[in-house]
């Protein structure tokens, strides 16, 4: 057991580094700067600026400062906000956009799962069927545009719910609503086939024999075994949901960490690219590593 | 009898009046006098030096105020300044403040003024507006690292507490509208030294001279301002707060607006224009910006003024703007856009009328044969280099269609992402693009000093000895009347030799609720709520 953290940390770290390098040499590769603009700086403005934020030192040096600071935890000043920390800005971004993904993915599960089971009990009966076209419909409708659907109904048109901005509880439901369509799907999908692969099994057939009622079935003998591949899942899973709701964040005006995600790249404020990338990678990378744990308590067959 | 009824009648009529002129603003002023403004995005600073943008400048014209402010129109009204005099041929400038108050209830001095502007300039600050201020005397060498020259040889001085000295490289005959933007604001000089570089990212601590004061500031969420009772003029000043809200998205800005979460927005989505207008939802103010397409004159075919000017002559600008734009626009048959007033009043585009015809198809083939391509033969293929952003990829493609329609030549789009467009177009990497010019002041000269040979901006690569000797003559001369004439004759010049072509001059949409009065809606597209209000609704 001891062993087996002490590899995988080494080896998070190795991709950590290697991550964080391939990122700083692709940021800095790519045409434009922090202060290209239309209106391009007189020469010696550019040079003050670019003296106030290192950017006139040799590479090699920026990359090792880069290195050192980080380990010190220090990520360093945005170069697009002036006078704010990234550390600050993830500080600020990151438990939105953590609620977001956590109530997403909590919503995700409890209308997945359900809907899973219900389907592989009435396979191949007209229910499956129904829950099929949904689920297929939640799946391939992108976030803008549900999101966007979402407005104009239940705000818009109805005026259940706030169109935009984050804070009160009620701000929260079309967002969660938006972000969790694909993930409930998938999940309502992997857990249908899963169910089946095991319903189908020997063993449940015997404890069927039994004559025990059918919910005891799935839930006492069935669930255990068919939830293993969604927990699986829920690593990469959750990557997905916290990395992409930058759509989400921006559409609805919310104040998280995915929006400068992909603004930052945009800005090219080198910092923050790199202060986020640092983040998402060491946060996917514990996750990851925190689902194989859970998976070798539930399934002994794993192996650590 | 009859006389006597009319007498009360009259006493009637008059107490009444005089009654209702009383209370008439109390009567009309809603009870809660907010307003929630969406801003976009999130600032990227409200430190004065370093605001290099409109959604900072909207933040900080309510937060501040120069010695100028701007009214509807652009005219410089007396702000900080109460008066002042002009010397020397223009030249020199003495200001005479009054009295007014910090936030904190300090005084504002010149001083403070003098502090302001040198920490603009000081390369340690790192501005990346200074040149804004490269008019007065020695900034420019003051702000270069390599020149060592001392902060007390830069043309501006407090001569007391209530006097500013500026003395300019040139005479300026805009100068005056210079001083309204807020790259000349004063800053608080205990706050700002009290709190280095943090000063202008958090609300804490701010101080401001202008008709608000900042309250909060949630990042990537809101700005929440309040009424500064410190403010000389606060009597003036309606609104008891002043949210900015950050909505990136137009449609969920118009849903904002629709669910009533704010009361003003500015970027209704495009497709919704029309039906907006209709509504009496969306209105358009005026704005100075010009949309243009820039040729590259070290392209061939490009090289050739005739190719430039059937190109020119081959777009339909009005079919553009009906059909693609339909927000207001108007094609643009020269260079300078409509609004910018000369010594007399006079609208400057007025004076100096359109270049040419609009749709002009005979003509242009006519060029085109003349460069050797009649019926666009042996015309190579050209590409018109664009982006996502805003509406240049629909005017790009709209462009490439009446090209290929009107003089039977291939044209193609390439679409970068936005910086490497930008690279691409300094480093010369393309034919011939389409781009928005908003003015950094209001006079011609922010648009035809783009044009000088070797020009930062210049990216046409184009150059005339007798347009570069125009435009310093009018930088340099202190007969303003003359300076007109003299940019009158360059326009001319550039439209003759068409490194550019004009496409229209650009209107500005807005979604504003109609119980909101008096925002002051500037030619610079700056909002100022030092005098909105709302109406009991």
């Amino acid at each position: 057991m001891l062993n087996f953290v002490i590899k995988r940390t080494v080896s998070m770290i190795v991709v950590i580094l290697f991550i964080v390098t391939l990122t700083f040499v692709l940021m800095h590769a790519i045409p434009g700067s922090p202060f290209t603009d239309k209106k391009k700086l007189p020469e010696s403005i550019r040079k003050n600026i670019e003296k106030r934020y290192h950017l006139d030192e040799p590479f090699l040096k920026q990359y090792c400062d880069y290195i050192l600071n980080m380990f010190k935890g220090d990520l360093g000043l945005s170069l697009r906000y002036e006078g704010r920390r990234v550390n600050d800005i993830i500080k600020k971004g990151f438990p939105v956009s953590a609620t977001l993904g956590l109530l997403s993915i909590f919503f995700s599960l409890m209308t997945g799962i359900p809907l899973g089971i219900l389907s592989a009990i009435k396979h191949r009966m007209w229910i499956d069927r129904f829950i099929l076209v949904l689920t297929t419909f939640a799946a391939s409708v992108p976030g803008f545009v549900s999101a966007t659907v979402l407005i104009y109904f239940f705000s818009v048109k109805l005026g259940w719910f706030p169109a935009a901005l984050w804070g009160s509880p009620s701000q929260m439901v079309l967002p969660v609503l938006a972000l969790s369509l694909y993930p409930g799907a998938l999940i309502a999908r992997l857990m249908r086939n899963s169910m089946v692969d095991v319903l189908s099994q020997d063993y449940i057939s015997v404890v069927r024999a039994w004559g025990l009622p059918c919910y005891a079935v799935i839930w006492k003998h069935a669930f255990k075994n068919a939830v293993l591949p969604i927990i699986t899942h829920l690593g990469p899973m959750s990557a997905g949901i916290l990395t992409g709701s930058f759509v989400i964040e921006k559409i609805f005006a919310l104040p998280g960490l995915g929006q400068h995600f992909v603004t930052s790249i945009i800005n090219r404020d080198y910092t923050v690219i790199m202060g986020v990338t640092v983040f998402y990678s060491v946060l996917l990378v514990l996750m990851n590593f925190l689902v194989d744990m859970v998976c070798c308590f539930i399934d002994p067959r794993v192996k650590m | 009898m009859f006389r006597k009824y009319l007498i009360l009648f009259i006493i009637f009529v008059f107490i009444t009046g005089v009654l209702s002129g009383c209370n008439n603003s109390d009567v009309l002023l809603a009870e809660q006098q907010i307003l929630r403004y969406n801003l976009g995005t999130e600032p990227e600073t409200l430190d004065s030096a370093k605001a290099k943008g409109n959604i900072e400048f909207n933040v900080l014209i309510n937060l501040f105020e120069g010695l100028i402010r701007l009214d509807a129109t652009g005219n410089p009204q007396p702000a900080a300044a109460e008066s002042w005099d002009i010397e020397d041929n223009g030249k020199k400038y003495i200001f005479h403040l009054r009295d007014t108050k910090w936030s904190n209830g300090d005084p504002v001095t010149a001083y403070d003024f003098e502090y302001s502007w040198k920490r603009v300039l000081n390369p340690d600050t790192a501005s990346g507006y200074a040149y804004q201020l490269f008019y007065i005397k020695n900034a420019a060498a003051y702000n270069s690292r390599d020149s060592n020259t001392s902060s007390d040889t830069v043309g501006v001085k407090a001569l007391d507490e209530k006097t500013l000295e500026v003395t300019l490289e040139a005479p300026t005959a805009y100068f005056l509208t210079l001083l309204a933007s807020p790259v000349y604001y004063p800053v608080h000089k205990p706050t700002v030294e009290e709190q280095g570089d943090k000063y202008g990212a958090q609300a804490e601590g701010f101080v401001s001279n202008g008709p608000f004061k900042i309250v909060s500031w949630r990042h990537q969420e809101k700005i929440e301002l309040a009424k500064n009772e410190n403010y000389w003029d606060s009597e003036q000043v309606k609104l008891s707060r002043l949210v900015f809200l950050m909505i990136d998205n137009p449609s969920t800005e118009l849903a904002a607006f629709e669910t009533g979460q704010i009361e003003f927005g500015d970027n209704p989505p495009y497709p919704e224009i029309e039906r907006l207008k209709q509504q009496n939802k969306a209105k358009i103010a005026s704005d100075f910006s010009n949309y243009f397409f820039m040729f590259n004159v070290k392209k061939p075919p490009l090289n050739d003024p005739r190719v430039r000017k059937a190109l020119n002559l081959a777009i339909d600008r009005k079919a553009l703007v009906e059909n693609v734009l339909k927000a207001g626009q108007v094609p643009a048959l020269a260079f300078v856009p409509y609004g910018l007033k000369d010594l007399k009043g006079e609208d400057f585009r007025a004076t100096g009328a359109d270049y040419f015809k609009d749709a002009d198809f005979e003509k242009a083939r006519e060029l085109l044969s003349e460069a050797g391509y009649p019926d666009g033969k042996g015309f190579p293929e050209i590409q018109i280099l664009t982006n996502n952003n805003g509406n240049n990829k629909p005017i790009a493609e709209a462009v490439q269609q009446m090209w290929s329609k009107n003089l039977n030549i291939k044209v193609k789009i390439k679409v970068q992402e936005w910086m490497v467009y930008l690279e691409s177009l300094f480093t010369g990497d393309y034919q011939t693009s389409g781009i928005m010019w908003s003015p950094d002041y209001l006079d011609p000269m922010t648009f035809l000093d783009i044009f000088v040979t070797g020009g930062g901006n210049n990216v046409t690569f184009w150059g005339n000895k007798d347009y570069d000797n125009l435009i310093e003559t009018a930088k340099k001369t202190s007969d303003l009347e003359k300076r007109f004439e003299l940019m009158h004759d360059a326009e001319e010049i550039l439209m003759e030799e068409m490194p550019v072509s004009p496409i229209f001059f650009n209107a500005d949409p807005y979604m504003l609720k109609p119980y909101v009065k008096d925002v002051i809606l500037n030619p610079m597209g700056w909002r100022d709520f030092k005098n909105c209000w709302i109406e009991k609704h």
